[in-house]
């Protein structure tokens, strides 16, 4: 991951974007697409609770990087769909889960020392991308160029308007 | 079909799919992880010599050309470059296990132990920001433990 608020404010720039070129996607979907964006770190858990504990816990292999992966991401986002009213359900799903791929999209960019990415396609395949190696997940200046994008887009809405 | 109903049979077999993944994972992640993992290197074993490893682990020692990493269970020795590097930092270590628990280090990634500190901190105020900005256009109905759009928001 790059820091969360980094993912976050990624995925309200390219919805709110995209929201001006394609009159479908209402801004509303905007902020669904955000919270998707912090999904996939919910495998960050691990910190509190280290898969090895829950491992030893009940007795049969386990890990939380699924939740990082495009199942678990399919999977949670389906979990909270359906607490949308029902007209607005499958438009959820698929911002929850547009959100949570581009936060994939950006981890896959980050350096990684063997040149290779996790397999974010589990469950669909143990394909692992080449790193994008741009950054580390730790580094300050992704947030930076994601603070000047929100700058740049308000200040152009307010213009525009 | 009653809401109530639906929802709980919609989060119920997901979750089981979600608890299915996490430990089909957990039993498979090796088959498919192509290095040596860090749990393997705990003892000083001639067969693990010349296997490629790759590991994150924290920084517990720098010196001059080697430093020490704790990994779980683990402690070995890193041969490579200690530019830079502190004790608390985080690294990506790839490279050639060698004699002695030692890792001959062919790519090392450093991550800053503060930028790290910065990353967890700041990360904090995300759910906050969707919050704010998910607030204007959808409201969450108590009684019926739904979200809403408010209809005056496009």
């Amino acid at each position: 991951m790059t820091d969360l608020v980094t993912h976050v404010l990624f995925a309200y720039v390219e919805l709110t974007v995209l929201a001006w070129r394609f009159n479908w996607i209402r801004r509303r979907m905007v902020p669904i697409g955000m919270a998707g964006a912090v999904l996939p770190d919910l495998s960050k858990i691990h910190v509190v609770v280290s898969s090895n504990s829950v491992e030893r816990l009940i007795g049969i292999p386990f890990s939380w990087h699924p939740f990082h992966r495009v199942g678990g991401l399919v999977a949670v986002a389906g979990c909270l769909a359906v607490f949308f009213e029902r007209s607005e359900r499958w438009p959820s799903f698929g911002f929850l889960v547009a959100g949570g791929l581009s936060h994939l999209f950006l981890d896959v960019l980050i350096k990684r020392a063997n040149g290779l990415a996790p397999p974010y396609l589990y469950p669909v395949s143990w394909w692992r991308p080449p790193a994008g190696n741009l950054y580390l997940s730790s580094d300050l200046w992704p947030a930076g160029v994601a603070v000047a994008s929100v700058l740049a887009l308000q200040i152009w809405m307010v213009y525009e308007s | 079909m009653n809401t109530s109903l639906e929802r709980l049979l919609v989060v119920s077999v997901l979750l089981l799919a979600l608890g299915g993944m996490m430990v089909h994972y957990g039993a498979a992640r090796a088959d498919h992880f192509p290095y040596t993992p860090t749990t393997e290197l705990h003892d000083d074993t001639p067969a693990q010599v010349g296997a490629t490893t790759y590991f994150w682990a924290d920084v517990t020692a720098v010196h001059q050309d080697t430093f020490e990493v704790a990994n779980v269970a683990l402690k070995t020795t890193v041969l490579g470059s200690t530019d830079g590097l502190q004790a608390g930092d985080t690294v990506q270590v790839y490279g050639t296990v060698r004699p002695g628990l030692k890792i001959d280090a062919e790519r090392v990634v450093v991550s800053n132990q503060l930028n790290r500190l910065y990353m967890f901190l700041i990360s904090g105020f995300a759910p906050l920001i969707v919050g704010l900005v998910g607030w204007r256009y959808w409201w969450f109905d108590w009684q019926t433990l739904t979200i809403r759009r408010r209809r005056d928001r496009p």
